[in-house]
């Protein structure tokens, strides 16, 4: 009895059995687990990472954090993506089965999916959010540092669950989004879609707190003089795209919490009998999911309307015009969930409504993009990598977006849904917008995080690497769809889709050597980081305020929070001090600046989180009480925790800054 | 400008794909009165589409080559930022085309919704199919015969589908000839569809509902009034009809069910398999 009530449905039997997760998956997990713990042993650097990154509430190592969990995770998702992409081009014809089953290929296609969406889209962009956004709006911190602590290693520690659904029972078959009926007890018993759920609960909690967090941040913090209409657009993107997060993640929160009841205490929302909805499973998820595409592509507008401003020396084009975009993009992103089942046998009125309003979105969306084009225009463009980035992004989301007006016609919607067409669209407006979008972002950033840019030359292989890639393995699945192959699949029987899936398998290949190449091109730029020194803090002649700081920027960011009045101030503040005939002037006047303690609740917290979610995986009751018993002590704990905050005395401040003016003076 | 070797191997790859790879299947090679006009309908709208992203493509190049750094034909205007007619003129463009393109899918949509029928004469033949675990049981009400994984039907002559699910939630799809529908438990959804030519069109599950997914395939033959008879009387004459007992074994999950044959089926067994989810005691299995 007790020993079922701690250990649940833990058993031996729960390890892997099939020999490719086991030695494969396992594998890599052993040995990096491995190499991680050997080398902070080595290095004596246990008490370097406790101290100064996990109780970290600087938001800037915050958002390092984020953005090593979502490449760790990247490199998962893409090495299952090119397994997926070898059985598939292998499987085709009668009796060839490839080297996969289906119960397992089922699990990496719903894994690719959770990972890709959850673990490496949102984790970057919170990551870039807070690297850069404090930094625009000239804040030393964001509104809640804890919180932000907290966010952080909520979604790290899900990320941990999910990678060990590897090895102790098994991920869910059901596709990144679990449909309900076949996510039900009655159609999938074991602990996969459990996992699921439970790793998204604590991941979107991690998410909904960020997003509340940035709100705050952006709505308090403000220098003195940045009105709402004179911010950063990706501060403006950032907001509208975290306000999405604030009001889509609470839908998911509950749909999953419903999933969960139905498979704990066998009730019945959303199964098929006892008066269950599966249409309304699949109603609530996409009520979320739908605007989660767009809390991960209106951050990436953001970073492009920077990029391109900054590349072509020239202010952004149609500033308002770009604000009314993104906010009316946020709000239409409400209201079309319903494209998602077209096919579900909703009445001609009902699809054809939502089939329109989808493609409405088009409208704004593609006056931003005419808007950076004429940024370009009469511009004089600095094709560094960060721009390049953009420039492919121009046609792969054109391609992309059009691709998704497409299938927003309802009859063409009958044949190209659940086809690889749609498989196509929306890798094509994902990697094509948010990631290339993302990647432009952390080049264009990065020097303002570690003082040293990233090498042109390895990222320049990278991108075309990419791109090419890109291309190669997600055109042929167009026509695929078209042809009737449909996603899913482990394999097919018609052998004219074939020659298709071995060159999109080809693709795969390039775009990992890309991604490849992108660790070279990291590991080059630190070793070579005195000769990519940034000494000015201003590497690319950039607009906004984070590159009016040192490079890498200070941990109090702004030894002075800067005055503003209007947009792009630092850029005309630059030209008025070339005017005067000297570089930026040193303001000597350092007072103490307050700034907030680091702490470990943040972590402690998101580890019995992280616990409570195991429990509740395998029904083990009493760790799970002790769990959730345990959360609610240590916030209490931390409630009574007066000392969160402290002064760095401004004689710090002033060495700090001194040193940073020398360098820039040579 | 480009090497006469390099537009020779372009040249070899365009032949090879226009030749040997063939888009041979699906909506490309529309074969039924419905997928005739979705097939259009993609076509129109892929043009429609192409008036924005055409430029937009040419732009981005156009612009990124005559005002890149190095070319200094142009004056740099770094404070250019607005202008209200070019700014007009870019939400003015995409809103008529959305506007085209609203209207056509208003109408479309309403053409070709699947619950209607077609606007054609003569009579219409019914076919109920039930999605299993995993493979397709159709039902043939007036001739009171079921198949496995196979259906027959007369060619011109409108079908109509009543389609449910006695599994997850599941799609019926037979790409040359209509669109695909979701097939759920307790609920009946409808497709229309008249095949045009002769011929075997594949049919198959397009909705992930377990391991059985990929095999859960189906033939469609369309053929002549005759030939449809004859198969009918075919199956008539087999030795086992489909009863309640045996849809027990039916439910139970199989992989690529070979197709099969019943020479009967029990009265309303469609409206009792689905009657499953929505009436008390019901169960069949």
């Amino acid at each position: 009895m007790i020993e079922q009530l701690i250990f649940g449905k833990l058993s031996l039997d729960v390890f892997p059995k099939d020999a490719l997760t086991l030695y494969l998956g396992g594998g890599l997990l052993f040995s990096g687990f491995i190499a991680i713990v050997g080398s902070l042993t080595y290095f004596k650097k246990w008490r370097y990472l406790w101290e100064e990154w996990v109780c970290t509430v600087d938001h800037k190592k915050i958002g390092i954090m984020y953005i090593v969990v979502a490449f760790v995770m990247f490199f998962r998702a893409l090495v299952q993506a090119m397994i997926m992409r070898s059985q598939q081009a292998i499987a085709v014809g009668p009796g060839h089965t490839g080297f996969m089953t289906p119960e397992l290929y089922n699990q990496f296609f719903s894994e690719h999916g959770v990972i890709m969406i959850f673990f490496v889209a949102m984790p970057l962009i919170f990551g870039l959010i807070n690297l850069v956004l404090p930094l625009q709006i000239g804040a030393r911190d964001v509104a809640y540092p804890y919180l932000n602590s907290l966010s952080f290693w909520l979604t790290a520690v899900s990320a941990g669950l999910i990678m060990i659904t590897l090895m102790i029972g098994n991920f869910e078959r059901a596709g990144w989004l679990a449909y309900a009926p076949l996510s039900g007890l009655k159609y999938s018993p074991d602990v996969g879609v459990d996992y699921f759920i439970w790793i998204l609960q604590v991941a979107g909690v991690g998410s909904l707190l960020a997003g509340i967090n940035f709100i705050v941040t952006i709505l308090k913090m403000r220098c003195p003089g940045m009105t709402l209409m004179k911010m950063p657009i990706f501060v403006w993107a950032s907001f509208c795209s975290m306000l999405l997060v604030a009001l889509a993640f609470p839908i998911l929160t509950v749909t999953l919490a419903l999933l969960a009841l139905d498979r704990t205490m066998d009730m019945h929302f959303f199964t098929q009998e006892m008066g269950g909805n599966i249409m309304m499973y699949i109603n609530l998820i996409w009520a979320w999911g739908h605007p989660e595409v767009y809390i991960l592509v209106l951050p990436v507008f953001g970073v492009f309307s920077e990029i391109v401003a900054t590349f072509s020396r020239k202010r952004l084009f149609g500033y308002t015009t770009m604000v009314w975009a993104i906010l009316s993009i946020g709000f239409l992103s409400f209201v079309v969930w319903l494209h998602h089942f077209f096919t579900m046998g909703a009445g001609a009125n009902v699809n054809a409504f939502f089939g329109i309003m989808t493609m409405i979105i088009a409208v704004p969306t593609g006056v931003k993009v005419f808007n950076w084009l004429f940024t370009m225009y009469r511009g004089d463009i600095n094709f560094s990598t960060p721009m390049l980035w953009m420039m492919a992004f121009f046609s792969t989301f054109a391609i992309g977006g059009a691709t998704g007006v497409i299938m927003a016609v309802p009859p063409i919607d009958f044949q190209t849904h659940n086809s690889l067409f749609l498989v196509a669209h929306f890798h094509n407006v994902i990697i094509g917008g948010v990631v290339f979008g993302f990647f432009a972002g952390i080049t264009y950033w990065f020097p303002k995080v570690f003082g040293f840019v990233l090498d042109e030359k390895r990222g320049k292989y990278a991108f075309y690497l990419w791109v090419v890639g890109f291309y190669v393995a997600f055109m042929p699945l167009y026509p695929l769809g078209l042809m009737g192959a449909m996603r899913r699949n482990y394999r097919f029987d018609n052998l004219d889709f074939q020659p298709y899936l071995i060159v999109a398998a080809i693709g795969a290949l390039l775009i990992f050597a890309g991604f490849l190449c992108q660790l070279w091109q990291l590991f080059y730029s630190i070793k070579h980081r005195d000769r990519l020194r940034d000494k000015t803090g201003d590497p690319w002649d950039g607009r906004t305020l984070e590159w009016s700081l040192s490079s890498p920027a200070p941990f109090y960011n702004f030894a002075h929070i800067p005055d503003v009045s209007k947009i792009d101030d630092f850029w005309y503040k630059k030209q008025e001090w070339e005017r005067a005939g000297g570089g930026k002037p040193q303001n000597t006047a350092y007072e103490d600046i307050h700034m907030p303690r680091s702490t470990p609740y943040g972590f402690i917290i998101s580890v019995l989180a992280g616990l409570f979610g195991f429990s509740m995986v395998w029904h083990m009751w009493l760790p799970a009480i002790f769990a959730i018993v345990s959360i609610i002590i240590a916030v209490v704990v931390k409630s009574f925790n007066l000392d969160t905050d402290y002064y760095v005395k401004a004689s710090e401040v002033e060495e700090i800054e001194n040193l940073h003016f020398a360098e820039y003076k040579s | 400008m480009l090497s006469k070797g390099f537009m020779r191997i372009v040249y070899f790859f365009i032949g090879l794909i226009v030749s040997d790879l063939g888009f041979a299947a699906g909506v490309l090679t529309p074969k039924g009165f419905i997928a005739k006009q979705q097939h259009k309908l993609f076509f129109d709208t892929v043009s429609l589409m192409l008036i924005v992203v055409i430029p937009v493509v040419v732009m981005s190049f156009a612009f990124a080559f005559e005002f890149s750094k190095k070319n200094r034909r142009w004056k740099h205007t770094p404070e250019w930022s607005h202008n209200t007619l070019l700014e007009a003129f870019w939400w003015g463009i995409p809103t008529i085309i959305i506007l085209i393109l609203s209207i056509i899918t208003w109408n479309k949509t309403h053409e070709l919704d699947p619950y209607n029928k077609i606007a054609v004469d003569g009579e219409v033949e019914v076919i109920e199919a039930v999605a299993l675990r995993w493979k397709w049981l159709f039902i043939y009400p007036k001739e009171q015969i079921a198949t496995i994984n196979e259906i027959y039907f007369p060619v011109g002559k409108q079908i109509e589908f009543h389609i449910t699910a006695d599994a997850p939630m599941s799609a019926f799809d037979i790409p040359e000839l209509c669109g695909q529908i979701y097939a759920m438990a307790g609920m009946r959804t409808r497709q229309h569809l008249i095949a045009d030519n002769i011929g075997v069109y594949e049919g198959l599950n397009t909705q992930l509902n377990g391991d059985g997914f990929s095999e859960m395939h189906f033939l469609a033959h369309a053929v002549t009034e005759g030939d449809f008879n004859t198969w009918v009387a075919k199956i008539k004459s087999k030795p086992e009809p489909l009863t309640l007992a045996n849809y027990k074994e039916l439910y139970e999950p199989t992989i690529a069910a070979p197709v099969s044959y019943y020479s009967a089926v029990p009265e309303g067994m469609f409206m009792k398999i689905m009657m499953q989810y929505m009436e008390a005691d019901s169960w069949l299995h």
